[in-house]
């Protein structure tokens, strides 16, 4: 109490001194109030964030995978059923031509399986969709039964028809052509020319050529498509 | 009359050298003081930064949500390839973004929402089999339909105004 009064002239360090112990309560409260604020702008830019869901990027992936595998994509006869031959035309200038959709974005990828068929730029944070497809491949194969020894050939399935080039020589004849138990071609007077047969494309057919005489490989030649189909996906990133 | 000089002296040194506290007036009003102060700063900091830039990105990723709704209901309204096949496809899009309304508007090949706002709106490239020619038309925002029908190019797509 005594060192309560100080002289005048030792102000400003030892003069009256205002205290307010409210002040500084006032202060923590208001500073609080400006931590919670900035806070919650944080977290309100954090979820800002998070529901940013890039509608762009999705929607593009969705409906260029959908738009690949569908029933009238150019790739496909069948929905789902992608064509090897066509598939080999698939690069990147042909996609960008194909779909704008693809010229207009940043970058776009497709891949088949684990082989990249095109790529037109940087996909870094863009969607993807796979789709289940098959991919089918033709080539025509060619058989000539050695007629000395077997006189059948069988074709595989999905094959629906063949052509038969018969050209015996003359002391011989192929007489009949079955499928199994089915009778395809026959002629008693000998088959000579060249036949086009249709057969079931559900099972195997074993093709039996009927004939006299000395028949040998290359009398008989059957010409098919094999076809052959593969499961696979087909994924689309996209980054538009 | 000197103890009264005498009075006023003490009393002046009374005031000039004690520690007391203001009077509670004081203090209350110097509370408000700072308090409006620092009222007025955070609300024109938030008002004038934070707020807007939120009602804009908000404003923004609406939009693109909308703009992709509508493309993805353009490429549905796309009819199987039989020969004379038409279709048309509904859907309700929402009347206003950030309190604006806008059109949708079908451009060639791409698909266009037009907003007052610049950063809300877009374009979009939708995903058209070789058939489809073009899409057009523009509609306001809400119940909207696309219709197809078949010309002797292909098959061209028209945004309509739906009734509900």
């Amino acid at each position: 109490m005594d060192d309560d009064r100080r002289a005048a002239s030792d102000w400003p360090l030892t003069g009256p001194r205002r205290a307010q112990t409210s002040l500084p309560a006032l202060g923590l409260a208001l500073l609080v109030v400006a931590v919670v604020t900035v806070l919650g702008l944080s977290m309100a830019n954090g979820a800002l964030l998070t529901a940013d869901r890039e509608p762009a990027d999705t929607r593009t992936a969705r409906s260029l995978a959908d738009g690949l595998v569908a029933r009238d994509s150019p790739l496909t006869d069948r929905g789902n059923v992608l064509e090897r031959s066509r598939l080999d035309r698939v690069d990147a200038s042909w996609l960008t031509d194909r779909y704008p959709a693809v010229d207009h974005a940043r970058g776009v990828r497709v891949t088949l399986g684990s082989t990249e068929l095109v790529a037109t730029g940087p996909t870094t944070g863009g969607a993807s969709f796979t789709r289940l497809v098959i991919v089918r491949s033709r080539e025509t194969r060619t058989a000539e039964p050695p007629l000395s020894r077997t006189r059948s050939v069988t074709l595989p399935r999905r094959t629906r028809r063949a052509t038969l080039r018969i050209d015996p020589p003359a002391d011989a004849s192929v007489v009949a052509v079955t499928a199994g138990d089915r009778p395809l071609l026959r002629d008693r007077q000998g088959l000579d020319g060249t036949y086009n047969i249709n057969v079931s494309r559900f099972a195997t057919t074993d093709l039996r050529i009927r004939g006299t005489g000395d028949l040998a490989a290359g009398d008989v030649v059957v010409t098919y498509p094999a076809i052959r189909t593969e499961k696979t996906t087909l994924r689309v990133t996209a980054d538009v | 009359m000197p103890e009264r000089l005498e009075g006023l002296a003490t009393t002046t040194q009374a005031i000039t050298t004690d520690d007391r506290a203001v009077t509670p007036v004081v203090e209350k009003a110097v509370t408000l003081g700072i308090v409006v102060v620092f009222l007025g700063v955070a609300v024109s900091a938030l008002y004038g930064g934070a707020v807007p830039e939120y009602r804009q990105a908000t404003g923004a990723e609406l939009g693109d949500r909308v703009l992709s709704r509508a493309t993805v209901g353009v490429e549905r309204a796309v009819p199987p390839p039989a020969a004379g096949a038409s279709s048309s496809y509904r859907m309700s899009l929402p009347p206003t973004i950030r309190g604006s309304s806008y059109r949708l508007r079908g451009d060639g090949q791409s698909v266009v929402l037009d907003h007052p706002s610049d950063a809300v709106g877009g374009r979009a490239y939708p995903v058209f089999p070789a058939r489809v020619v073009r899409v057009e038309g523009t509609v306001p925002a809400g119940r909207i339909v696309v219709r197809a029908r078949q010309t002797s190019a292909g098959v061209v797509l028209s945004l309509e105004e739906g009734s509900s």
